[in-house]
């Protein structure tokens, strides 16, 4: 045993290994990512791992891996489970012979996602049991068990998590007995091809395997009733956290643990509802306990359950310690908290901005200007360059899931052809889902651009490899796939790369592309700044600068702030990109090596 | 012990954070850290939230819950004074981060008025120039480091010079280890210096 500060996303990739994984995929999401990341670095030459284009192949290749009999761990964020749902849903039919445990991060609040979608409804939808954990001790110990559950009973099993037991640390005691698991192989058979008739005769186990997994889940000690009293509260999760330190040393509540929410451990909920006169439900997200407790109540023993149907808490946002021991005190005391609220003085606000230098505000800046007289508009996807849209720049128009900024443009496109539509996407996201939306827009010849902003990275997660670095998740070369390329052989007919940090090439790039008729594309190439070691730096002359702050309202770099109404740049933020100093009409902003 | 880190993003809230969970593992204790941040992103607003003690559940400290606050800069050690309880203690970097950009209207924010807040707030807080500090060791980041320095010289973390010494040693890489070292002490005598008493100016 050795106790460990580990990040909950870390203690699940050491449960993991210890569990005797042998392949790990995912694609990178907030806050899921570490995951994959640390199984990169701790695992021994036993585990393969790989970053996949997207969720949907590395749900397949864990998958296909778990057939023969091996140990997979696939990790994404919750949308990416969207992207993946179409191999879970029949993966839960078909079954799996090595344990297979599908991660999923996600992100009430929401911190960094476009939705706050419940995966835990994903599993009542995929008949898929689901464990909960509410520490990364926790963590650490179910994805164990989700192991041994998934191989016993032959399906996938789901470790939900959120951003909370993702990204928060804790001690975790580390067991460091390594399992070894030995593969059996592949094995032809029929079951493993999905037919209709298979389907039919699969649903009906899969329906009856439900009951059997909420005996074994009624059996285990994550579900945990302590206290006494009368009144109850059930609670999962971070949520659960809260509670118990609102809590404290009370015990005239009677406190019900859940740590596996689906299939719901029944008889744990009759136990619970045998012992209490009303019930206070308390979780993040969607009410998955409040209802199975509902229907508890409804079929063997009639209690009131509070919770969001009852406007007791809210449905949607993270939950805070500060927001339940209001609620609770609410509830157990008919206590109203005193708001003792200080004013504290007014602080500058520090607002999400593309770094100094990035070449994103170079390439949305280039085709702001050859488009500045023409109707357009500007698809933006999912990536650091979403911040495109703030101001000045006001360059995203629209942004909805991964790959969908090339697709929309074309919806747009149809309607109003007249129109100048531009779709920017990332390199990392052009191989997720980017593709195909540019052989239906060559496919059904719809006039529009496609601009990649090709940072050689997967930049928003924090710098991972994706098909086109020539480097694997594990850290080995491997063949680069060329975004030209593909484009090309996609059938786009104009396809030019430039460096963004050109201003004049770009906007003159920017111009042709748009003239084009058909699919067009624009490879914008340069590495991410974070990367970029510094060359130069840049000053602004206080005496041929005329204060026209054409390169603060346009640009918005963070390096260049206002002094007594002159433009300055701040020599620790700037990173020598030289933008600005392409569009100040004076000369005024000038190159200086760095001492 | 409930300790909240105040700073910006870039600043190292995270690793003090997590030096400071495991000097606390590495003495017997339990430990848990998060953070709440404005959205992850470079620049943004970041506090860290150490909890030291098996008592607590949740690894976020509820708001007046913190023992002590270690702002990494002026503006958001103001932020998030609200954080301590009666009593607590600080201690701050004298110095502040510019908000990016051109287009933020600097004039909401008056950095005198903002000090005075905290001082009335919390009366028992200590202060060090670790801009300065930085500087003067040749790298702006090692400021984290140099105000764990000035926590541990004034009495308000629960383990020593020797015992948190050890776990920089055991977690930072050599290339960068001295630095760090250099950057603790220097923090450390910062405060001494002062008697451990307020030097605001």
């Amino acid at each position: 045993m050795e106790n460990r500060l580990l990040m909950g996303n870390e203690a699940v990739a050491m449960g993991a290994l210890e569990a005797g994984v042998q392949v790990v995929t995912g694609y990178p999401g907030t806050p899921s990512t570490e995951i994959l990341e640390t199984v990169a670095r701790e695992r021994n030459e036993n585990t393969y791992v790989e970053w996949s284009v997207n969720e949907k192949v590395a749900m397949e290749v864990a998958a296909g891996a778990a057939y023969a009999g091996a140990r997979t761990l696939v990790t994404m964020k919750q949308v990416g489970l969207n992207v993946a749902a179409d191999p879970l849903m029949s993966l839960t039919y078909i079954g799996v012979k090595g344990g297979m445990v599908v991660a999923v991060a996600d992100d009430p609040g929401p911190h960094s996602s476009q939705t706050e979608q419940d995966t835990r409804a994903f599993g009542k939808f995929s008949n898929l049991p689901i464990f909960d954990p509410s520490s990364p001790q926790e963590a650490y110990l179910m994805i164990k068990k989700a192991y041994d559950l998934s191989q016993e009973m032959g399906i996938p099993v789901i470790l939900r998590l959120t951003t909370r037991i993702c990204h928060s640390c804790g001690t975790v005691a580390l067991e460091n007995n390594l399992k070894k698991n030995d593969i059996e192989g592949f094995s032809k058979d029929p079951r493993w091809v999905i037919f209709p008739k298979l389907a039919y005769k699969r649903h009906e186990w899969l329906e009856n395997l439900q009951t059997r997994l909420s005996e074994v889940f009624s059996q285990s000690p994550f579900n945990e009733i302590t206290g006494k009293g009368r009144v109850g509260i059930a609670a999962s999760g971070i949520a659960h956290q809260y509670v118990a330190d609102v809590l404290g040393d009370r015990e005239d509540v009677t406190l019900l643990k859940v740590g596996t929410p689906y299939p719901f451990p029944q008889r744990v909920a009759i136990d619970f509802l045998t012992k209490v006169d009303k019930v206070l439900v308390i979780e993040e997200l969607d009410p998955v306990i409040e209802e199975a407790l509902i229907e508890a109540s409804y079929l063997y023993k009639s209690v009131p359950i509070y919770g969001k149907k009852t406007n007791h808490l809210p449905k949607n946002g993270e939950y805070s310690y500060e927001l339940l021991s209001q609620v609770i005190g609410k509830f157990l005391d008919n206590i109203k908290e005193k708001d003792e609220r200080v004013n504290i003085p007014s602080l500058p606000v520090r607002p999400p901005t593309l770094c100094a230098g990035c070449a994103h505000r170079a390439s949305f800046y280039a085709f702001k200007e050859a488009l500045k007289k023409e109707k357009a508009v500007f698809s933006g996807d999912i990536g650091c360059y979403t911040l495109g849209n703030a101001k000045p720049l006001e360059a995203v128009h629209t942004c909805l899931c991964m790959g969908a900024g090339i697709t929309i443009a074309q919806g747009l496109q149809h309607v109003e052809p007249d129109t100048k539509n531009v779709a920017f996407i990332g390199d990392s996201t052009f191989f997720h889902t980017g593709i195909p939306g540019i052989i239906n827009a060559v496919y059904n010849n719809v006039n529009m651009t496609v601009v990649v902003l090709d940072n050689d990275t997967t930049a928003m997660t924090g710098h991972q490899p994706h098909p086109g670095i020539g480097v694997t998740a594990a850290g080995n070369a491997a063949p680069k796939v060329d975004i030209e390329a593909v484009a090309k052989a996609c059938g786009v007919q104009y396809v030019k790369k430039i460096d963004p940090y050109d201003l004049e090439a770009a906007i003159k790039g920017a111009k042709e592309a748009v003239a084009f008729e058909g699919v067009s594309m624009v490879i914008f190439e340069r590495a991410c700044v974070v990367k970029m070691r510094k060359q130069n730096d840049y000053v602004i002359n206080r005496n041929t600068c005329n204060g026209c702050k054409i390169c603060v309202n346009r640009l918005g770099c963070p390096a260049i702030y206002m002094e007594q109404d002159i433009p300055t740049i701040e020599a620790s933020q700037c990173k020598g990109c030289g933008v600005c100093s392409q569009i100040c009409k004076m000369h005024a902003i000038e190159e200086v090596a760095i001492f | 012990m409930n300790i909240i880190i105040a700073g910006v993003g870039g600043q190292g809230n995270v690793l003090a954070s997590r030096l400071i969970a495991s000097t606390s593992i590495m003495k017997g204790m339990e430990a848990k850290t998060s953070e709440t941040i404005g959205m992850a992103q470079r620049g943004g607003c970041v506090a860290s939230h150490i909890r030291i003690g098996g008592q607590y559940h949740s690894p976020i400290v509820p708001e007046g819950g913190a023992d002590l606050l270690i702002g990494f800069e002026i503006a958001e050690t103001a932020r998030n004074i609200t954080k301590l309880k009666k009593g607590g203690k600080a201690v701050m970097n004298m110095g502040s981060i510019r908000p990016a950009g051109g287009l933020i209207n600097l004039n909401a924010y008056d950095e005198q008025e903002a000090c005075q807040f905290i001082q009335a707030y919390c009366p028992d807080i200590v202060s060090i120039d670790a801009f300065a500090i930085a500087k003067g060791i040749g790298n702006p980041k090692v400021v984290n480091i140099a105000m764990i320095g000035a926590a541990v010289a004034a009495a308000f973390l629960p383990f020593t010079q020797e015992e948190f010494e050890i776990v920089l040693k055991k977690h930072l890489p050599e290339k960068i280890l001295n630095i760090n070292l250099q950057a603790f002490r220097k923090g450390m005598s910062e405060v001494l210096r002062y008697g451990g008493a307020l030097c605001m100016s």
